[in-house]
């Protein structure tokens, strides 16, 4: 028999279960009290635990103001950025897509602008708004006569610096080429430091930065151009310079990530880094005052211009189609307010994102978006011309493996020559 | 020889004890201590990193949500399977193939079945919230409880159900009173495992939930691990906290999931 003390144990169980069954955010609106409140719903891996993250609810908030009582957009967090990028194809692939979302451009993967549930920002582009953009951004992110994604963040991955630890090695400037940086590489090391922060785990982010830019240097900004080989002897002699660099690299750096070798060079443990404008919020106040900034050094007979830089990809921001005309008005008036110069100017200063639009920073804001910031605006916006960086513009299937080759390489499985054949077969 | 044995056991006890000292070692330091010295000892023994895991995020409240979710979902998976298994022990026409079928989805890789969870969820109205997502762990668990169990009610004599048969129960009655408190041991077994499965999740949570409200622990642990930042010691904590229910469960219990995992070896 089932004793009485077991059935009210068991009914004290079902209604706890229950009671958290139901449990919601308890800030959410009240639904009465917003009935004729258009209700947007922004995904977004940026946590408040970050600047851009801060930023953005500083933004949202601003805009909710603005719109009291007809709008309002909310930001739905996931921090995993991976995940988040799977849960937004899933959404997609089940037909519901999100309000709003963020992904990595990637002209090799059209998944999401081919699925027809993406919405159309095209007629809704009059020439004010037009105007924000650059001409090349829309036109890279015009897919099949319809603009599915609004140009956002595309940010400069360039060189960082340690002043203070080339100083010690009686480095006075930063090398133009890279056989100067190779000599600078040479010097740092002779007084026991290393020169340059690598990894190779996740995306092998740092290391596929120094691939791009060296073969960018020798074949100019069409080496990665889509449908075209990349098995070349520039790519060959990039992949024979990325080993000898990992020479001068921490004992840590196959095997690392991206943390492990940032605060390699956050720590001062290292006197170079490739990295975006991220990078800044991870370096305390006194190194950021030593920290210099540059564009990518060149090689001798190659086609890249001097200044040349290499970015990351577009993360543009994307809608699902809407029912309701109202609603799809109303992403279209808050993408507008995100992309305006207001909003700009605050996700640049404050959350440190380098965006597709133009902005005029005065020297004033200049100064108080810090010394690292101010340099990286200087020399992103000066550059002549720019490549996004290898991992954003290979195939899927290239990108995956690419992290895995460069070990290969480094474990001598294959030479350099046999790693770029193989990226390119994997490229195909 | 006995030397030998207990040094075997110290070695192979200090390799899986060693990452987790480390780890445990690692909340008590800052970012940069860890990175600077990272085997050593820490210089100030600082709470820091829990108050700031504490503080920053409801952590209560993931905290909360996960351990709902993980009874739910456990409490359902088990309903279901003990039925399932019961039914099993009985002979009727395609029961191997039914069974294979039930047991088989321990095969399929979940990530298939993202997309239909996630329409199916969406469709029944249970997207972002606790009941959902408890609704599909308890369905990818099924199988795996379906075969802990059958297995123990396998080994129960078949001479007990037919002497309660005997004595006037009927099939519900020799279930309730005669099989389900027998396999007791199978079912904790089971649950065990339902639960630590449960709570260690993240694909389907990050997909099935949302907002603050139904976000689990294990979700939560990524915002100290996100693209653009890592504190270490502070992720450290928070799993440090997320690790703590399982152990003492599995230490309260591992003798009934040892006794559950081999009943039936010896006859």
């Amino acid at each position: 028999m089932v004793s009485k003390e077991s059935r009210v144990l068991l009914l004290a169980l079902i209604m706890i279960v229950l009671s958290g069954c139901s449990a919601k955010d308890g800030r959410e609106t009240n639904n009465n009290q917003a009935h004729d409140m258009i209700e947007i719903k922004m995904l977004s891996s940026w946590s408040t635990d970050t600047e851009r993250g801060r930023a953005l609810h500083e933004l949202v908030n601003q805009y909710n103001q603005l719109r009291a009582d007809k709008v309002k957009v909310s930001i739905d967090i996931n921090p995993d950025w991976p995940t988040y990028q799977e849960k937004v194809k899933t959404m997609i692939a089940a037909k519901q897509p999100p309000d709003l979302f963020n992904y990595n451009f990637n002209p090799n993967d059209l998944s999401r602008q081919n699925s027809g549930q993406l919405l159309n920002f095209l007629p809704y582009m009059d020439e004010e708004w037009r105007s924000r953009f650059k001409p090349e951004d829309l036109a890279a992110l015009t897919i099949n006569g319809e603009l599915t994604s609004v140009p956002y963040e595309k940010a400069g991955v360039l060189f960082y610096y340690n002043k203070k630890l080339f100083a010690k090695a009686g480095i006075t400037e930063f090398p133009q080429t890279w056989d100067e940086l190779f000599a600078a590489c040479e010097k740092l090391k002779a007084k026991g430091i290393i020169p340059i922060s690598l990894m190779t785990a996740d995306d092998s982010w740092h290391s596929t930065n120094a691939l791009s830019y060296l073969a960018a240097a020798a074949s100019g900004m069409e080496v990665f151009k889509v449908g075209v080989s990349i098995d070349t002897p520039e790519m060959v002699m990039a992949a024979e310079r990325l080993k000898q660099l990992f020479s001068y690299s921490t004992d840590d750096a196959i095997g690392a990530n991206y943390s492990i070798s940032s605060n390699n060079f956050a720590l001062g443990n290292t006197a170079m880094i490739i990295d975006g404008p991220w990078l800044i919020g991870s370096l305390d106040n006194e190194l950021q005052k030593n920290i210099g900034i540059a564009a990518g050094p060149l090689v001798e007979n190659g086609k890249a211009q001097k200044g040349f830089i290499i970015t990351d990809t577009y993360t543009p921001w994307s809608a699902g189609k809407q029912e309701s005309k109202e609603k799809e008005q109303a992403i279209v008036d808050f993408m507008k307010y995100m992309t305006s110069d207001e909003g700009v100017r605050l996700m640049t200063l404050e959350g440190r994102i380098l965006l597709s639009m133009d902005i005029n920073l005065g020297e004033e804001e200049l100064e108080k978006a810090g010394p690292v910031l101010g340099q990286f605006i200087s020399v992103s916006n000066s550059a002549p011309e720019s490549l996004i960086q290898i991992s954003r513009v290979l195939k899927p299937t290239a990108i995956s493996k690419l992290p895995s080759l460069i070990e290969g390489m480094m474990f001598d499985q294959f030479d350099p020559a046999g790693m770029v054949r193989r990226l390119n077969e994997a490229n195909q | 020889m006995k030397w030998m044995r207990s040094l075997f056991l110290y070695a192979v006890g200090t390799v899986m004890l060693a990452p987790f000292l480390w780890m445990i070692l690692a909340t008590f330091k800052t970012n940069r201590e860890l990175f600077a010295s990272p085997f050593g000892l820490p210089e100030h023994w600082l709470l820091d990193n829990y108050a700031a895991v504490l503080s920053r995020h409801p952590v209560s409240v993931y905290f909360y949500n996960s351990l709902i979710i993980a009874a739910v979902s456990t409490l359902l998976a088990l309903l279901l399977a003990t039925l399932a298994s019961y039914i099993f022990t009985y002979t009727f026409r395609w029961r191997t193939g039914w069974q294979l079928l039930l047991v088989g989805g321990i095969l399929v890789p979940t990530n298939a079945f993202m997309v239909p969870y996630y329409y199916l969820i969406n469709w029944i109205g249970f997207y972002d919230s606790l009941i959902g997502i408890a609704l599909v762990y308890a369905g990818i668990s099924l199988p795996l409880s379906v075969l802990i169990i059958k297995n123990y009610m396998d080994t129960i004599p078949p001479e007990l159900a037919e002497a309660a048969f005997m004595d006037g129960a009927g099939v519900h009655r020799t279930f309730t009173r005669v099989i389900l408190p027998i396999s007791y041991p199978g079912i904790v077994t089971a649950s065990i495992f339902l639960m630590i499965t449960a709570w260690n999740e993240l694909l389907y949570a990050n997909l099935l939930t949302q907002s603050e409200g139904t976000r689990t622990l294990q979700v939560a642990i990524r915002f100290f691990l996100t693209t653009f930042q890592a504190n270490y010691p502070q992720a450290f904590a928070a799993m440090i906290l997320a690790i703590v229910p399982t152990v003492v469960i599995y230490a309260l219990l591992s003798e009934k999931i040892i006794g559950g995992l081999t009943a039936g070896a010896v006859k």
